[in-house]
């Protein structure tokens, strides 16, 4: 019945117009109109957006979106280009302007895109910046969803903090885009992989867990927010970071539990500033796994292969004399750190956040 | 003597007429056979004879009247339309999804005998509207009717629940009847027919006023005469399309333009492929009160547009129903009852003179022939307008009128591929009067190409035309096009071809059910022809679908919070489980696709599902304070459960020989299924690290103690093997077994690479072997080869015999995190893989990616028959909180 009346509306419209019986789909401008120009253009607009995203200077992106512009407006130049094209190229434009955080002139470009073609992909993309839109689940899970829209919630959820969610979406994207967008945004779905398991609840925490290596202070930071046990060393109460470091160090979790050392001077040798190498981390996790597990000697890795004859290290870079040989033997044989390449520990290399906030969370499985 | 004779005689006779009971009870048994098989013969001829004849049925007053020649012609397509699935896709519909997936993956589908059975006569019909609603349908059995005319007499002993007799007044006496809850449904076995209906005055109706001849013949043919397609629909459009419309002011009076008490009918035909429905509306022949009608009134004669669009061309719509200057009028008219379009008009008018000392019934309507169209031309998002010239020499002279004004900016300086492509500024009380038509066009290029005159915005389209009908490239060349050619007609009135990849006609708006149905079927002609009084409209439309691997209609189904990206399926194969959120055990239908969520107080460690067990348990789950639960597939807590050990697990669990097993400290412990008996078995070693699951082999599970000098401990049974085996080197994983030619293999693989197989128990030959790179990813089996994946992401096959193969998994530069799973199901039977990303690749035995893969999705998936194709689907969970189901191609 819905089809006849659907036909009806065919027969009654088309006295008013046949311009008003079909609606244009914007049609991708790359398709058709110089592939490679496009692909060039995009390729240099996505290189800009992902390092904005990962803090670049604003001299450096006012750079790129020069040299985005500068493509742009030679092409603009060319005298028969389709409006869906001119319209794909203000909108790089705008989205090139607000990457530079020119929000006054990506506004002006917006507008000019929009005369020339409402549906065209950039512009729905910067329309989305500007925060009018946003990117559904309605289109996220349509299989044909456009793979640019599928790459932007993925971006959208990333500013969300729905890191699971936007890695699920960044590699549904890449499967499809040009191979320059996996590695253009790499940075970007890097960060988001390594967070899909954690509950950011403030920026603070997010730029501290994507920091490639972490000092001492922030190691014992991230402790404290961590859901390990602490109370016997802080007695349950939120500690400022140089009072945390004072507690910590005073109540021995940075000592080496495999040599006989003068405690005292060795703890005083321990900086907070001073980066938290994996074989620090290491001590501090294996003090902290010995304290919760009170039938676990600390030295017993090293009483038990100091006693036997021609006794040789299992882990070739560290040595049986080492004075954190228990520590790394303890994190290594609990999974609270991996080998690096299942032989060698490389315990003055540093942790990054994410892989210390993995131990954390071993330690309190 | 003679009484000699005589008693021999006599003899004779009594030893030939003696009776033989058995016989004689035989011949009776024949005689009854015989007469009951005559009686059943008569009853079937009187059957097949005594015929009513269904149409007689039906009080004339119906609104839609529906009628196929075999039901299972027009519903058996039905079945594999994605349509159907998509509308069934709804959790709300997910019993019936369930009945119609069982119908569609049923083998008696295919059965000649329920084709047969099938292959029957419906009709159907609608009488009022709304809550007022009611249907008449019935059945020609033919000879199947042998037996239903003796189901008002069987009724009574049958016993079927709902099922009743009652008597009814006047000629219809009695009817059996259904209650289907909220209503009641009436069923008449009438000689050769089934009547339904669900209305009690229908059914008195349809019986009082039973007369053959009541249908004239020509009624009888438009209801229930052959088409082509399967199924016939007739219906009174007038009073359809005032209900439609009524609320549209401008159409509001379009129905009357439809003969008044006459019969539109429409005929469907429905595949997976194409979809054809055809339209006959009958006109009025009397005055319409709608304006536009008038420009129905002329036959439709050959449109010859597309013949002169290229190949290119994605879409287009022509008009050719009479002269411009008549459809200008009609339109007009009608456009004046809400607006002042005259004075428009009028005022473009007194310009047009002014300025050009021409009428613009002169500048267009003098020349212009009956055809109009629009195009839309690959890569460009500018229409191309066309118009008929029919006078050539009154538009050369009109034209050039025009365009030598020094008012119009006229440019003809550019040339495109050799073909001069002139510019026009359309003055703007010209563009004015297009913009009341909704084009928009202040400016165009401009082309003449035989009798036709093309305007665009873009010279690059016409330049295109040009090109393409030069080298003899029209639209017959267009693949797409010549799909929706058959029964399109080039004598027509309105015609419009679609390609949804391009561009959507008016009737298709992929926000409703019904348009994203329609969008299935992307490629489209639809055509409507003025003929014999008839308004003739054709709709064919094709579905032209990639051959790839496409999400199943109802997925992906949204989460609620993370997911361990390990999928489980119930043993019946209808239900899949995985942990959300490490709390919650959620289960989804399949069949039905509605998601079950059983929450825990504590997290969950592990769920695992085993086969079904004699208490209907299944789905066991332990969490971390060792509690274990036991599950029915339906999530449903099997009594006895839960059992409280009071043990930490240190390892994840496993099934083995219907007991679940787990690890704490210094204790490997055994829990029977009824939950009654706690195995606990100590470790007496100092200190074991037992951290992964165990592996399992028949009756032996295999215990991991992590460690640089790590153990591999064999309970038989519940018997711990005195002889351990020490594993050089820090694992991450369990071991893994395979049982190949009755030989038993057990395989480690330590973090740096060194593979153990041990046969029999014993290190097998060639054994222990470096592998390349770092392993922190468990180990699996599939026939005679282990599978393994490094955190650079190459995937190694180990045979038994020590051949080692090597691939890189694609587009991964780290696995650290990755996934592998072997599937043993022969149908899809591989090596499933992902890296650190949510990608699934799937690898048969040779270790070549399979043609359905890469997938979106992460983790072990379950393979499932969804969509009743008989095919097993792919479903997996996902980073995105989704879990998808894929239909692998």
């Amino acid at each position: 019945m819905k089809k006849i009346t659907a036909l009806l509306f065919a027969i009654s419209f088309a006295f008013v117009s046949c311009a008003s019986l079909q609606k244009d789909i914007s049609i991708q401008a790359e398709d058709t109109q110089d592939e490679s120009f496009f692909a060039q253009i995009e390729e240099n607009l996505a290189y800009a957006d992902s390092a904005r995203y990962c803090g670049e200077s604003t001299e450096k992106l006012e750079k790129r979106k020069i040299r985005i512009f500068k493509l742009a407006d030679e092409k603009l130049k060319t005298p028969v280009l389709d409006k869906v094209a001119e319209a794909r190229l203000y909108a790089i434009k705008g989205r090139a302007a607000l990457i530079a955080r020119d929000s006054e002139s990506a506004k002006k470009y917006f507008e000019k895109a929009k005369e020339k073609s409402e549906a065209d992909i950039q512009l729905l993309v910067l329309s989305r910046r500007f925060g009018m839109t946003s990117i559904s689940n309605d289109i996220t899970d349509d299989e044909d969803a456009h793979k640019i829209l599928v790459l932007e919630a993925a971006i959208e959820n990333y500013e969300k903090n729905e890191y699971s969610v936007s890695c699920g979406l960044f590699d549904r994207a890449f499967m499809s885009l040009s191979p320059f967008y996996a590695k253009a945004y790499a940075p970007l779905r890097e960060n988001a992989w390594k967070l899909k398991d954690e509950e950011i609840k403030d920026s603070d925490t997010k730029a501290l867990l994507v920091a490639r290596e972490i000092t001492i202070s922030q190691m014992m930071e991230l402790t404290q927010n961590s859901n390990v046990q602490i109370f016997k060393y802080t007695g349950d109460k939120q500690l400022s970071a140089k009072n945390l470091f004072k507690t910590f160090v005073n109540q021995g979790l940075l000592d080496c539990a495999s040599a006989e050392v003068d405690v005292q001077k060795e703890r005083k040798t321990i900086k907070p500033t001073d980066i938290a190498t994996r074989k620090i981390c290491s001590r501090f996790l294996w003090n902290l796994y010995t304290d919760q597990n009170e039938k676990i000697k600390k030295t017993k890795y090293s009483e038990n292969y100091r006693n036997r004859e021609n006794a040789r290290s299992p882990i070739e870079d560290v040595e049986i004399s080492d004075k954190d040989f228990d520590a790394i033997m303890g994190s290594v044989e609990n999974e609270l750190i991996d080998l690096v390449d299942g032989k060698n520990f490389r315990g003055d290399s540093s942790m990054s956040a994410i892989d210390f906030n993995k131990s954390l969370k071993k330690l309190t499985k | 003597m003679e009484q000699t004779e005589n008693s021999e005689t006599i003899n004779k006779t009594n030893t030939g007429k003696k009776p033989n009971p058995f016989v004689k009870i035989l011949q009776i048994i024949l005689v009854v056979l015989l007469s009951l098989f005559a009686a059943f013969g008569l009853w079937i001829v009187f059957s097949c004879f005594n015929k009513a004849k269904s149409i007689s049925l039906y009080p004339k007053n119906y609104d839609v009247f529906v009628h196929t020649d075999s039901l299972y012609e027009t519903v058996n397509p039905l079945l594999d339309l994605k349509a159907a699935e998509m509308v069934l896709a709804d959790p709300e519909l997910g019993s019936a999804r369930q009945t119609f997936m069982a119908i569609k993956s049923s083998e008696f589908r295919n059965s000649k005998a329920i084709q047969k059975l099938l292959s029957r006569e419906i009709n159907a019909a609608v009488y009022g509207n709304g809550k007022d609603m009611n249907f008449i349908a019935t059945a020609e059995l033919g000879i199947l009717s042998s037996a239903t005319r003796l189901a008002p007499l069987a009724v009574p002993f049958l016993n079927v629940p709902g099922l009743t007799t009652r008597k009814v007044e006047g000629k219809a006496r009695n009817a059996m009847v259904f209650d289907a809850g909220e209503k009641k449904i009436y069923i008449k076995c009438f000689r050769n027919l089934v009547f339904a209906t669900d209305s009690i005055d229908l059914l008195k109706k349809a019986f009082d006023n039973y007369a053959e001849n009541e249908y004239s013949e020509e009624d009888k043919n438009i209801l229930t005469g052959k088409e082509e397609e399967p199924l016939k629909i007739t219906l009174n459009s007038r009073k359809f399309a005032q209900e439609f419309l009524q609320e549209n002011p401008m159409l509001a009076s379009a129905h009357s333009m439809l003969g008044k008490g006459t019969k539109s009918v429409i005929t469907v035909k429905i595949t997976d492929e194409k979809i054809t429905v055809k339209t006959k509306l009958p006109l009025n022949h009397e005055k319409s009160d709608f304006a536009i009608s008038k420009i129905f009134e002329e036959t439709s004669r050959d449109s010859n547009i597309p013949k002169y669009l290229g190949e290119s061309t994605q879409y287009y719509t022509t008009l050719n129903l009479c002269s411009l200057e008549k459809i200008k009028n009609a339109v007009f008219e009608e456009l004046s009852k809400t607006q002042d379009v005259y004075s428009t008009w009028e005022t473009a008018n007194k310009a047009c003179n002014t300025v050009f000392s021409l009428s613009l019934e002169d500048l267009v309507f003098s020349w212009a022939g009956t055809e109009i169209g629009v195009a839309g031309i690959e890569g460009s998002s500018d229409p191309v307008f066309i118009l008929q010239i029919r006078d050539k020499g009154k538009f050369k002279t009109n034209f050039n009128k025009f365009t030598s004004s020094i008012l119009i900016k006229n440019d003809t300086g550019l040339i495109l591929n050799n073909t001069r492509i002139p510019y026009i500024g359309i003055p703007s009380f010209i563009s004015g009067i297009l913009k009341l038509f909704g084009v928009n066009l202040p400016k165009a290029y401009y082309n003449i190409i035989g009798d036709y005159i093309y305007f665009s915005l873009s010279p690059v389209n016409l330049s295109k035309i040009n090109m393409q009908l030069k080298e003899k490239k029209s639209i017959h060349e267009n693949e797409f096009w010549a799909m929706t050619n058959s029964d399109i007609s080039e004598s027509n009135s309105v015609a419009m071809f679609y390609n949804l990849k391009r561009s959507v006609p008016f009737f298709i708006t992929k926000k409703s059910l019904a348009g994203k149905i329609l969008a299935l079927y992307n490629i489209g002609r639809c055509e409507m022809a003025i003929r014999d009084d008839q308004i003739l409209i054709t709709l064919n439309a094709v579905s032209v679908q990639d051959n790839e691997t496409k999400i199943i209609s109802g997925f992906p189904v949204s989460l609620e919070g993370k997911n361990d990206s390990t999928l489980l399926k119930s043993s019946d194969n209808k239900l899949v489980y995985w942990i959300e959120r490490d709390t919650v055990l959620c289960s989804l239908n399949t069949t039905t696709l509605k998601v079950k969520r059983t929450p825990f107080p504590h997290k969950i460690t592990t769920a695992i599902c085993s086969s079904e067990m004699d208490n209907k348990g299944q789905i066991w789950a332990l969490t971390e304070y060792g509690v274990v639960y036991l599950f029915d597939k339906n999530l449903e807590m099997i009594s006895g459960f839960p059992i409280r050990t009071n043990m930490i697990p240190t390892s994840p669990c496993a099934v083995s020989n219907k007991e679940l097993t787990f690890a704490t400290e210094d204790k490997i412990i055994f829990i029977s299924s009824n939950g009654k008996e706690i195995t606990e078995i100590k470790i007496d070693d100092d200190m074991p690290n037992f951290k992964t699951a165990p592996a399992i082999s028949g009756k032996s599970t295999i215990y991991y103690s992590r460690g640089f000098e790590g153990n591999i401990y064999t309970v038989d049974g519940h018997n711990l093997k005195d002889a351990k085996i020490t594993v050089d080197g820090i694992g991450s994983s369990s071991p893994c077994c395979l049982n190949y030619n009755n030989t038993s293999y057990t395989a480690f693989v330590n973090q740096r690479g060194d593979i153990s197989i041990f046969k029999n128990g014993m290190m097998a030959p060639g054994f222990p072997k470096q592998l390349d790179g770092i392993f922190k990813n468990r180990i699996v089996s599939l026939d005679d080869s282990f599978y393994t994946i490094s955190t650079d992401g190459y995937i190694h096959k180990i045979s038994v015999d020590g051949k080692i193969c090597t691939i890189k998994l694609p587009d991964v530069e780290t696995s650290e995190e990755g996934f592998i799973y072997a599937e043993t199901d022969s149908e899809n039977k591989g090596i499933y893989v992902c890296g650190d990303n949510n990608i699934l690749y799937g690898f048969n035995t040779d270790m070549e990616v399979m043609s359905a893969y890469p997938i979106n999705g992460r983790g072990q998936p379950a393979f499932i028959d969804v969509n009743g194709d008989n095919k097993k689907d792919c479903i997996v969970l996902s980073l995105d909180k989704k879990i998808y189901g894929w239909n692998l191609k």
